[in-house]
Formats: C-alpha cells, sequence, structure tokens
C-alpha cells in the first residue's frame, strides 16, 4: 500500500510524484567517499549471494542477492542521477522493505566489507523522501510526535501499567518496586513500548531482577521508549529526534548509563546509529549504553543473581541471536554464558554468534504487519530449519523482534518449541534471598 | 432533593439516602421538635463516620458501581450479559459493555476483525461499537438498565480486560467461558471450557470475576465482594 506521509501525520493515497530534485538532494548529501567507493568497488562476485537469508529462502534465486539488490537500487538511482520513474521508485520500496532486513550479516562476507545494508537504508531514505512507506510503519512515526513513542502509550499508561506490575511482582519479591523519575539512578531503564501494551509481564519481571539484584534504576516517565522506527521508516530526522529525546533525558537525570530492555533494534538506535542520527559526529552516545544481555551476563558472573541448581533447565535449549545485539553489539557470548548458568543441555544453531542468520522479523519486518507477512514467514524459513536442526525445545532470545518473529514460525513451521526472553528464565531460574521472600510465601512453608 | 444529614442527593422516587439510609418519611405524628433532634443526631453520627473511615473508604462509599461485562462477540457471552445486566439493574450500576479486538503480532498495529486482519482506525471501532449497540440492545428484556456504556481496545484481550477494569474501579468483571482465540471450541455451551483470556482474567483480576456458565445464572455484589 502506498503511504503518503504529510505534516500532521494525517496519511493519504495517492498516485507518486517523483520529486528529482528532492532524491538528488539526499544523493548529494550521501555522495561520500564511503558510498562512492562501496558502488564501484563491487565486483559482483556473489559472495554476498549465500549470506543472505532471502536468497536462502526463495531458491536461490539471483534477484535476491544482496549485491543485486543494491545496484539495482541505489546504485540506479545514482546512475539515472536521481531521474527516475514512479514504477521504479515502486521497485525500489519493495525491495529495501520486502527483501531485506538490514541485518548486515552480508558485509561479513564481502571481502571488501561493503555495508550493503547501510545502502538499503539511503534507498528507505530516498523512498520516505517520496512518501513511500510501508502503511505499518508509517502509522508508528506520528505516535513518535505526539506521544514521543511508537504505540501512542500516554503518561498515565505507563504509570499506571507500572503500578499493576509492581502488585504483581510483589507476590514473588517482597519489596519489589518500579521507581520512577529518579535522578542520579545508576541506570536509566529504557524499554519497549511493546512492554506495557502487549506484554507487561516483561516490567514486572524485569523489577524483580533489579530488585533481588540490588540494583539502582529508575524508568523514566519521557523518553523511555528505546525503539526507533522510524530509523526502519527512513524518516532520519526524526529517527535522530527520538534517539535524542532519550539522550536528553538520561543527561537530566544524570544517570550512569541508559540500559536497554531486551530489545535488538533499540540497541542499534540507542548504541551506534542513533547518535549520528541525532548529531552527535564522534558516533558515541553522551550517555553509555548498556544492553540488559550485558548486565544480566554481569549479575550472574558477580553473584548478584544465582541460580536454583534445583531449578536448572533439563530440556534441551538454543540461543538466537539477535542481529542488533549479537552481530552488531557484540554481544553474542553474553548470551551463551548466561545460558550455561541456567541451561544444563544448550545446543547452538549453526552458524552462530556473528554469523546466525537474521530471524526474518528484523528491519521493520514485523510492525509493517499483515501486508508483508507472507514473504516474512518466507524468509524466516532459514531461521526455521536451523532451529529444528538443533532439537531444541525452548529457544531464548534477547530481542521482541525475534520473539514475535519466533513464535510465527513457531506455528508455521510446526517447531514445537517455546520462545522465551532471558528475563522469564532469570526469573524462574533465580535465588530469591530470603529476607525478600514475601511474607506470606514464609507462612506457607513454615506451615507445610 | 439533597439529604438532610449526609448531602447526597435522593432520586426521585425513593423514601430514603442510599449514602447514609436517612428516610425522608416522617414518623406520623412526630411533632417537630423530636424531628429535628433526630436529625440532628443524625448528623452528628454521620460526620463521626466520615471522620473515622479512610479518604479510600469513604471513596468507595460514594462510588457508583461498575460492572465490566467482557464480551468475545461469539454466542457464549449471552449468558454472562443476561447475568450481568440482571446484576446491574439489581445494584443500580453502571454497566460497561467491553469487547477487545485482538492483535496477532504484538508489534503491528493490525487487529483481527470478523472482515480479517486490518489497521485499529477509528473507523473499524466505530463500526464495532454500533455492532455491539446493535445486538446487546435488543438483547435487554424487560427493565432497561440504567447506565450503559459500550467501549472497544485494541490488544491482548486480557490485558486489556483488566486495565479497564483497574482504571474504571470496577465491582466485578462479568464474562463468557471461553476465550476468543478458540473460537472452534466456543460453541458447545453445554461443556464449557475455560479459555485463555477467562483464566487470565480470573487469575489477576483486582475484583471478583464472574464466569457465567448456565443461562439462569444470578450474581450479586454483596457475595461477590
Amino acid at each position: 500500500m502506498l503511504v503518503i506521509i504529510v505534516p500532521g501525520g494525517v496519511m493519504t493515497e495517492k498516485s507518486i510524484q517523483v520529486n528529482v530534485e528532492k532524491i538528488r538532494e539526499i544523493l548529494d548529501k550521501n555522495n561520500g567517499a564511503r558510498i562512492r567507493t562501496w558502488l564501484s568497488i563491487c565486483s559482483r562476485c556473489g559472495l554476498c549471494a549465500e549470506s543472505c537469508l532471502f536468497y536462502l529462502a526463495n531458491d536461490r534465486n539471483p534477484r535476491f542477492a544482496p549485491a543485486y539488490k543494491v545496484q539495482r537500487t541505489l546504485g540506479t538511482i545514482y546512475k539515472k542521477k536521481g531521474k527516475v520513474t514512479p514504477e521504479f521508485l515502486m521497485e525500489c520500496y519493495d525491495i529495501a522493505w520486502g527483501e531485506c532486513t538490514t541485518c548486515k550479516r552480508c558485509s561479513l562476507f564481502c571481502p571488501f566489507g561493503i555495508d550493503i545494508a547501510s545502502m538499503i537504508s539511503l534507498v528507505r531514505t530516498i523512498c520516505y523522501s517520496q512518501g513511500l512507506v510501508p502503511e505499518g510503519l508509517a502509522r508508528t512515526l506520528p505516535n513518535y510526535e505526539k506521544f514521543g513513542n511508537q504505540m501512542a502509550v500516554s503518561k498515565e499508561d505507563l504509570i499506571e501499567t507500572c503500578e499493576w506490575m509492581v502488585e504483581e511482582a510483589a507476590d514473588y519479591v517482597k519489596g519489589v518496586t518500579i521507581p520512577l523519575d529518579v535522578a542520579g539512578a545508576r541506570y536509566m531503564y529504557t524499554i519497549n513500548p511493546r512492554e506495557v501494551m502487549f506484554y507487561p509481564q516483561d516490567l514486572g519481571m524485569a523489577a524483580q531482577i533489579f530488585t533481588v539484584a540490588g540494583e539502582s534504576w529508575t524508568i523514566p516517565t519521557s523518553g523511555w521508549d528505546s525503539t526507533n522506527l522510524a530509523m526502519f521508516a527512513g524518516a532520519n530526522e526524526l529517527a535522530g529526534a527520538v534517539a535524542d529525546r532519550m539522550y536528553k533525558k538520561a543527561l537530566e537525570l544524570g544517570v550512569e548509563a541508559i540500559l536497554i530492555t531486551e530489545c535488538g533494534h533499540a540497541m542499534r538506535s540507542a548504541g551506534y546509529e542513533g547518535p549520528y542520527l541525532a548529531g552527535y559526529r564522534n558516533g558515541r552516545p553522551p550517555v553509555p549504553v548498556v544492553h540488559s544481555v550485558q548486565l544480566f551476563y554481569e549479575y550472574l558472573r558477580d553473584g548478584k543473581i544465582q541460580i536454583d541448581p534445583a531449578k536448572r533447565i533439563d530440556a534441551p535449549v538454543t540461543y538466537q541471536d539477535p542481529c542488533n545485539v549479537s552481530r552488531n553489539a557484540g554481544l553474542w557470548e553474553q548470551g551463551r554464558e548466561i545460558l550455561k548458568f541456567v541451561c544444563n543441555d544448550f545446543r547452538d544453531m549453526s552458524p552462530n554468534r556473528h554469523y546466525n542468520h537474521c530471524c526474518g522479523g528484523g528491519g521493520g519486518f514485523i510492525p509493517m504487519g499483515g501486508p508483508f507477512r507472507k514473504r516474512r514467514l518466507r524468509a524466516g524459513r532459514v531461521k526455521a530449519e536451523q532451529i529444528r536442526k538443533t532439537g531444541a525445545k525452548i529457544v531464548v532470545t534477547p530481542c521482541h523482534n525475534c520473539y514475535d518473529q519466533l513464535n510465527d514460525l513457531n506455528k508455521e513451521y510446526d517447531l514445537g518449541v517455546r520462545i522465551v526472553s532471558l528475563k522469564e528464565l532469570l526469573v524462574e531460574t533465580m535465588i530469591v534471598p530470603d529476607h525478600l521472600k514475601p511474607d506470606s510465601a514464609g507462612d506457607e512453608r513454615q506451615e507445610g | 432533593m439533597r439529604c438532610p444529614v449526609c448531602g447526597h442527593n435522593i432520586e426521585s422516587g425513593k423514601s430514603f439516602c442510599r449514602r447514609c439510609a436517612w428516610s425522608i418519611l416522617r414518623t406520623p405524628d412526630e411533632p417537630e421538635s423530636d424531628y429535628n433532634e433526630r436529625l440532628e443526631i443524625a448528623r452528628r453520627n454521620w460526620e463521626n463516620l466520615e471522620r473515622c473511615i479512610c479518604q479510600k473508604e469513604a471513596e468507595d462509599i460514594r462510588k457508583e458501581h461498575k460492572i465490566l461485562f467482557c464480551t468475545d462477540l461469539y454466542a457464549s457471552s449471552d449468558y454472562a450479559f443476561k447475568a450481568a445486566v440482571n446484576l446491574a439493574r439489581e445494584c443500580d450500576a453502571e454497566l460497561i459493555i467491553f469487547h477487545v479486538l485482538e492483535s496477532r503480532h504484538r508489534y503491528s498495529g493490525q487487529i483481527i476483525t470478523a472482515d480479517g486482519e486490518t489497521w485499529a482506525t477509528k473507523e473499524v471501532f466505530d463500526r464495532l461499537k454500533k455492532s455491539l449497540t446493535d445486538y446487546y440492545l435488543a438483547k435487554i428484556e424487560g427493565q432497561p438498565v440504567p447506565r450503559i456504556r459500550i467501549e472497544a481496545r485494541s490488544g491482548v484481550p486480557w490485558i486489556e480486560i483488566i486495565r479497564k477494569a483497574r482504571k474504571e474501579k470496577v465491582d466485578m468483571i462479568v464474562m463468557g467461558p471461553y476465550s476468543i482465540r478458540d473460537p472452534k471450541n466456543g460453541f458447545d455451551l453445554a461443556r464449557p471450557q475455560h479459555g485463555e483470556t477467562a483464566e487470565k482474567v480470573s487469575l489477576r483480576a483486582p475484583c471478583p470475576v464472574a464466569i457465567v456458565t448456565k443461562p439462569d445464572q444470578k450474581l450479586s455484589l454483596e457475595q461477590g465482594a
């Protein structure tokens, strides 16, 4: 569906009018040594093809080879100096969002290290400038502007959900709280609005873990959404503002670091793409950014959280490396280390770590919804086969996007697995110290 | 008219105040002085009572009752609706008819409707509210329910039901036994089963939950609370 974004966030459909001047402006702005070199040195060797899940899932059709996709889109736009037809733009739209999750796996296999995902992102920016954005992404953009988060969650709803989850979590851990807007806390915990809207237990579980670990943390009531779908929509200016809102809140509260929930692209935005988008020329966030995988690993390593040996999981477990956490943020070992504490039978996928395949739901694919569903599930065949080969019964992933996609793949390919987050695993297996055990639980134990 | 003891509005046709139980009808042949004395005592007692009870309890006394009826849009909810209507009449409560359009993808703004998967637009909600109004208002037999509100949201049904119950501070949630996730098994009323929604709501709700499985089940707030 074609969606035109106009000021104020109202969306209407109409035929595409190519604004060549605007495309040239974007081309000129990005026509640095980097893009020029990448486009000119690609030798069409095809090594990137085998790395791409779309290529593998579509019977090795050369049309899905990353090098082809980028030459067909950005390469042609540069050659034609922006003078392209509406039909061609539509094709670019289709390739940029429907045939690439910007997972960056192909860059690892390119002998020249060409960053194809960045060039596909540029194609998305060009499409966005012409009003071409998948509806699912376009619908979130006004929400970022109006509510400060992608799902239009009001401040009142956030606070109410936190209160609700504190009440629930208190059944398991005494004295549990979700501190809001606490200046000087160690971590500003930023979350995915999906947690408030669809999965509030995630907040409750985080509160339990942080309370047991004795952490100093806070959730801000603004700038709390660490996701950045504007980044995937090609709306770079808005994407920068979204990331900057979070940085500014962290500076205002004077926290030591921004802690990212179990979300992949939130790490990509906050940790290493957001700074550029927000105009920090050194590419570093003004406040250090830490992902939950890292912190949870440190808790276990340092003994702040201890696992009950009786609760260690016997069922075979595998780990889904989210592209933006493992490959792109370098946190592939931390997740595995956590699983060593928690599971008795860990089985890695092959390939794994930074070479792991994207689940097929990244790059904005899941929020793009129904119109892209068929292609998403087809692309996920590679991941489904990887999981099946491990024989695992539990798939752990520290990414909301992977979580949803794996649940869909579980049904589509009849995998018979349970998908869990690290928080779920930790809450199920950790030891709650005696002084934090709820009073009623103590009474029951005594009676029993 | 206003109650001379607590100031609460006494509905027309009622002979006593619903808040403090003061009877506005005088005892036959009661002298004016005796009545005034009795009124003065009642006022003092009410003041003392108001001072004693904490603010929250006072709010509870003053607040209007609310019944949250949750429908899955299947016939399985009809018995629950009948029970909710009777209860609302019985305790002069506001009846909130509530439906949640399920989001299949927790990330996407798409929802599942009778016409398939679509975006959660205002038009979709307006259409849904209209069909809820047409369907349920036609089902009310006998006396009308004092106050009815029809609301719809999108999301995960059990989460939105509990969120609504917390926000509205409802006195009771009334629903059928089935889950919208399992519509295929949702029609056999002779063999009621707990669906995921009913199960999670009953486990986590902040108020009593009535899962109605029989056509003539009666509910009461006093017993429920």
